[in-house]
């Protein structure tokens, strides 16, 4: 029972690793996402061809390689080693390990890639009417986006972003290939010292339990947002 | 106006950051400007585990500890993936591999090695009560680490004809736990240590099979200079007889031949 214990208690640590992960993914993948969703669909050829070609190679690698390259090509190009944090704040400081916020901004990225195409779809949907009907009431570029499109958007593109947002916090696993103590980390560490397997399927319970409550919250914001019915 | 700010912004941002970090050509220099030592380990005992005190032990982990000291810096103990250390050196995230590491020639040719400091060999090992023999194994389903000095043995010792390369010395076990394998290679330090235990119970050293005189050696970034200093630390520890006594409670084989 005290092994039980303590095996929980030490996946709990890479659970969380694994959720700070998740989280700040999302933090910065979806405003990067828009971001790139609006340059993707510039009228400036130059800037939306690049974007394009951007997106092209993250969705196009896989995102192993990905991180792999984020954390070691700039130290074996003598470009810069990842810093370490230095706060002083114990938790801080081996929480957010270099390897950590490399595997951070790796996902950032590539997450920012497929978002990007999800917001692309969603404000192409919008039928033109719309817009025109916003400037025949003299509305400006942005409050047409802001108060008549967006929230059209964020109704529709709900389905496909659970989808990827349920995909994250499994491949957040992957991050441990560059070492990042993460949920199934911890879990083949038993593996290595105890012998120990049924810590991997422990884990695989971490993830579906989070999973099902990411299901609810989902089902309730789109039954939330019912009301606007297009 | 704003577009222009904003790129001014991003060039300072790149500048400070590529100019942030040195470029010194010394790994000593290096260690003790940033007054730590990072040494790159595997959890993999009796070199390198955690205690119960969440304290880094084992042979390897003392000795580096021991080493940092010697240098008057700090030793920083982090765990990275075995089959990226070359990576994990090249691109400065780690000064040294301290991790019972076989020195081979494949590996010689991308980093350079300290004195060896200890021996090593591997074994077979398979399911208790297995009728496999040394024979056999050439045609049974070999298991092991991809990269790893097993790895070697399976292919160019034992020329074996079905090798399995999984990503852990660990996971080849489960491999032949499972009966996906019928045979591991793996360490004979991690061997005596893991397997009749936990989840390996089940499984046992296959008698009289044990491959290659291998040497476990100190790996850093080729040309490094830290290689003058690791090799007069080891050799003075072992004069001293700090070496000998760690080896005893460690239970791992001096190179003595190597460090006289």
């Amino acid at each position: 029972m005290s092994q039980f214990l303590e095996v929980c208690s030490q996946l709990a640590g890479g659970f969380v690793t694994a959720l700070l992960l998740f989280l700040l993914t999302l933090l910065f993948a979806i405003p990067l996402g828009l971001l790139v969703s609006f340059c993707t669909m510039s009228k400036f050829k130059p800037l939306s061809a690049v974007s394009k070609v951007i997106v092209w190679v993250l969705r196009g690698t896989p995102l192993m390689l990905q991180i792999f390259a984020i954390f070691y090509l700039p130290g074996i190009l003598n470009l810069f080693v990842w810093p370490q944090m230095n706060t002083g704040w114990e938790w801080f400081d081996t929480t957010f390990t270099t390897r950590f916020i490399a595997a951070l901004v790796a996902f950032s990225i590539n997450y920012a890639a497929y978002f990007s195409e999800i917001f692309r779809g969603g404000i192409q949907s919008i039928s033109k009417g719309q817009y025109e009907a916003g400037q025949v009431l003299g509305l400006t570029k942005k409050q047409i986006f802001f108060k008549i499109v967006l929230l059209q958007v964020v109704k529709r593109i709900i389905p496909p972003m659970s989808n990827e947002i349920i995909t994250l916090i499994k491949d957040t696993a992957l991050a441990n290939t560059i070492a990042v103590y993460d949920l199934i980390y911890e879990a083949k560490e038993f593996m290595t010292t105890e012998g120990l397997i049924w810590p991997l399927f422990l884990a695989g319970a971490f993830y579906l339990i989070f999973v099902g409550l990411l299901t609810v919250i989902f089902n309730k914001i789109e039954k939330k947002l019912d009301y606007f019915k297009a | 106006m704003k577009k222009i700010l904003a790129f001014i912004l991003v060039a300072v941002m790149l500048c400070t950051m590529f100019a942030s970090c040195s470029k010194k050509d010394s790994d000593l220099e290096t260690v003790k400007e940033n007054e730590k030592l990072v040494v790159g380990v595997t959890v993999y005992p009796p070199m390198d585990y955690i205690d119960d005190n969440g304290e880094w032990a084992g042979f390897d982990a003392e000795l580096a500890q021991m080493f940092a000291e010697s240098l008057g810096v700090k030793c920083q103990i982090v765990i990275i993936t075995w089959s990226q250390k070359v990576a994990e050196l090249n691109s400065k995230q780690i000064d040294l591999v301290w991790n019972g590491m076989t020195a081979s020639d494949e590996l010689g040719q991308q980093i350079d090695f300290s004195v060896s400091y200890a021996k090593n060999a591997q074994v077979a090992v398979v399911k208790k009560g297995s009728t496999l023999t040394k024979d056999g194994i050439k045609d049974a389903k070999i298991a092991v680490e991809g990269g790893s000095a097993g790895a070697t043995v399976a292919e160019e010792t034992i020329k074996g004809t079905k090798i399995n390369k999984v990503t852990a010395q660990t996971d080849a076990l489960n491999e032949v736990l499972a009966g996906t394998s019928d045979v591991a290679i793996v360490d004979i330090t991690m061997a005596q240590n893991i397997v009749g235990k936990g989840t390996f119970d089940g499984l046992q050293i296959l008698e009289g099979a044990s491959y290659g005189d291998e040497i476990f050696a100190v790996g850093m970034r080729k040309g490094s200079d830290l290689k003058a200093e690791l090799d007069k630390f080891l050799k003075e520890k072992y004069a001293d007889g700090t070496l000998t006594k760690l080896a005893e409670k460690y239970n791992v084989g001096l190179n003595v031949d190597a460090l006289k």
